[in-house]
Formats: structure tokens, sequence, C-alpha cells
């Protein structure tokens, strides 16, 4: 049976190099999260160099714990981290591989847990979706097509990164990116429970303040206009989406202010 | 007299100006009808009256949920928010109020401090402050947690629709000036 066996042959050598591709790209997605991660970490020391953590373990616990609930919502498989900085700035940032911090000055502007939900889901979208990731991976490309092959910024560079993340930071996203955010941030709140029309009062809340204030000037620069926030928002149907009852809101009101009376 | 005159001509002239200044804001303020529509008597309530032909400006008084309550000329009622347009008029309370600093509104005079970009670029890395963030666990009682605040899970598939590509290019003509068919704008290589 010498065709058999040379068929057996041909089959074992068919399935060794399809294990190896196979094994070559879990081996490729292992290490890209790694890289993500370590993005991550740069961009999140860079932002505590310019801001202070608030050390509150209580705050600590709830937003955390709003935030993992809702990143169990999103299909996105990260070690999430949610911190709180003292800033009057209104503003939150959402790094690669899982680190989302917000402002002080945000969290005190907010009236409700479900307005609080709306804002980490959003940040929690900029990570599901590698949207700063992905300007990161741009540059590298960047680098790569002006540099010679052999000075390129290696991944191990993490001052390197940490400066560019703090660019990107103070730049932003597309406008496109944003829009996305709030709309894959309002699917994620109302999927875990939370209202979806706590998303229309935040922006409303953002509108309110004016261009000049300081507290804004970076959200504002960084962000489409509140108002084409809300007109993205309404034209997703977000009107269509079911609403939780009034005494299921009224159970979270009071653990809401006496978080938000503590920061 | 001529005195008089020429007070009376200043009066109007600045009176005219405050005017159509203010008169300007106003509008700049409004929201605009995106379709003609019927106002109704409370959210989900019924319709009343004649109808609001499209790209009337209207004045939001009060929201509740996804129903918002206008004023337009002095008749009330209430339509679906996202029967508005709220940046066809100006980009928003950035523009707008971009340019009453023009006129001394300076409101933000408190000493409340932003961060600004420069923060952000020119700090140097806290090691100390992430590793603290690294080292908290969250309480394993997230069930516990959202029972007691009546978080309720919502069962079956959510999902809001994707805007228009037109929507979203004439989306991308605001304050940052960026879209996605422009990627260089970005600046990718400037850093």
């Amino acid at each position: 049976m010498p065709q058999k066996r040379k068929m057996m042959m041909i089959g074992k050598h068919i399935f060794g190099w399809v294990f190896m591709w196979i094994s070559l790209a879990f081996t490729h997605v292992a290490m890209s999260q790694t890289d993500e991660e370590k993005v991550g970490r740069a961009a999140a020391s860079q932002v505590l160099g310019a801001v202070p953590l608030i050390r509150s373990e209580s705050a600590h616990q709830y937003v955390g714990l709003i935030g993992t609930a809702l990143a169990a919502n999103s299909g996105a498989n990260y070690k999430w981290r949610f911190g709180v900085f003292r800033s009057d700035a209104v503003n939150a940032f959402a790094m690669p591989g899982g680190y989302i911090l917000l402002s002080s000055g945000l969290l005190k502007l907010l009236d409700s847990e479900d307005e609080l939900a709306f804002v980490i889901a959003h940040e929690i979208a900029h990570v599901q979706r590698r949207h700063h990731y992905q300007v990161v991976l741009r540059q590298r490309l960047a680098d790569q097509a002006s540099k010679n092959l052999s000075s390129l910024v290696q991944d191990s560079d993490t001052a390197k990164l940490a400066q560019v993340s703090g660019q990107i930071y103070a730049r932003g996203l597309d406008k496109s990116a944003e829009f996305e955010a709030d709309r894959l941030g309002v699917e994620i709140m109302t999927r875990s429970g939370y209202d979806p029309a706590a998303a229309i009062a935040v922006l409303e809340k953002m509108q309110s303040l004016k261009g000049n204030d300081p507290r804004v000037e970076l959200l504002f620069s960084t962000h489409p206009s509140p108002a084409e926030r809300l007109d993205s928002l309404l034209q997703s149907k977000i009107d269509e989406l079911a609403r939780p009852s009034p005494d299921l809101l009224r159970k979270r009101e009071n653990r809401f202010k006496q978080f938000r009376s503590a920061l | 007299m001529p005195l008089r005159n020429s007070e009376t001509l200043w009066r109007i002239i600045v009176g005219s100006f405050l005017f159509l200044l203010f008169g300007f804001c106003e509008l700049a303020r409004g929201q605009v009808v995106k379709e003609e529509i019927r106002l109704f008597d409370k959210p989900s309530g019924v319709p009343q009256g004649a109808s609001v032909p499209s790209g009337t400006v209207t004045k939001v008084i009060e929201r509740q949920g996804f129903w918002v309550r206008v004023d337009i000329n002095g008749r009330t009622g209430w339509i679906k928010a996202s029967g508005l347009s709220f940046s066809s008029v100006n980009a928003g309370p950035t523009a707008i109020d971009t340019g009453r600093l023009g006129t001394g509104n300076i409101v933000s005079t408190s000493a409340a401090r932003g961060l600004s970009a420069k923060d952000l670029v020119s700090g140097q890395p806290n090691t100390e402050e992430l590793a603290w963030l690294e080292s908290r666990s969250i309480s394993n009682d997230i069930q516990a947690f959202l029972a007691s605040g009546g978080v309720v899970a919502v069962a079956g598939r959510i999902q809001l629709a994707a805007p228009r590509t037109a929507a979203a290019a004439t989306a991308g003509q605001g304050s940052s000036g960026d879209s996605k068919n422009a990627p260089k704008k970005k600046n990718d290589d400037d850093w």
C-alpha cells in the first residue's frame, strides 16, 4: 500500500503546517494583547504624571464595580482598571489594554449612577474598538516608513510610548471614533441595565458649560461639540431603547449621592 | 437740541446693535425642527394644534427621558428630542460662547483649573500612581451591588443604528476638523 502511505504522509505534512500556522496566529494574538497593555500602562502613567489619583478605597470600589459590570457586557476581555483623578477638568481617558481614568470634575457634574455608567461605558467602547491603540500602531508604521528599519521605535521604549500617548490624548481622536464610542457606550450601558436617556443628560450638561471655561477646554478641543454628539445619538434611534422603571432608578440614587459628596 | 439729537441717535444705534446681538444669540441657542411635526400635550400623549413646519427654531424648556417640552413663539408642547436638530444652527455652546467672549462675558472667573494639552504632553510619567491603581482589586460582590441598585441586565440584542456615511461626513465639519477620510489631518507624523 505505498499509495496509502504516501497519502498519509502528505496528510501529516499538511496537518503539521496548519498546526504551525494556527499556533503562530495564537502567539501573535497573545503578543499583540501584551503590547496593547504595555502601551496602555505607558499612557496611563503619562496622564497620571499630570494629575494625581484620588486614593479613596470607597470611590475606587464604586467606580470599579460599575465599570466591571459594564465591561462584562462589552464583549472585550481585558484586565480592566478604573481610577478617579483629582482635577477640576471635565474629562475622562481610556487607555489601550483596559485602563480608564475619570476626573473628579466630571464626576461632580453628574447627577446619577446612570450618567456615570454612560461616561464609563463610552470609555470602555474606546478600548473595545482599540481607538487609541490603532493611532499608536499607525504611528509605528509612519516611523517605519521614515526611518531605517534597524532604528525603529521598539515596544520596550516606554519613555517614547508615554510621550507619544500624551500627544494622542492632547490631540484627541477622529470625530467618528467619538460618535462610535457614544453609540457603543449606550448599547453597553443599556444591556447592563442602566438608563440610555442618561446619555442625553450627560451631553446636555456638557452643552451647558461655556466654551471658555478652563474645565472643558481640552474636552471641547478633543471631542465633537455636545450638540453634534446629541444629534448623532438621537439619529441612531436611541429613543427606541427601553428604559428602566423609575422604581429601579430610585434604588441607586442614594449611593451615587454618597459617592459624589465624598469626592 | 443738536446734542439731544445725537444722544438719541446713539441710543438707537446701540439699541439696534444690542437687539441684533441678543437676537442672534437667542437664535443661535435654539434647536431646529427637522421635519414637520405636531406638538403633543405630554410625553407619549396626544398631538394637539396645527403642525410645526420643518426649519422652525424652538427653545427647549425641559426634558423627560427622550421627550422635550419646547417653546415656539409662546406656544408650548412636547415632541421627541429626535425631532430636533441641536447642531444645525451653530456648532454648539463652544461656538456660541467663543463668539460671546468678544462681548466680555467671561464667566469662568472661578479658581477652577482645567487640564491642558500642555500638561499631558510635558508631564513626566508617574509609575508610582500607576502602581497604586494596579494594586487595587474590585470586590467580588458585583451581583449584590447590581441587585441593591436595581440594575437589571437586559436580555436580547441591543444595537443602535450606525450613521449613514453622508451624515458622518457632514458631522466631520466641526470644531476639531477631522474626518475618517482625512487621517493625515491628525498630523500622524508630527510626533
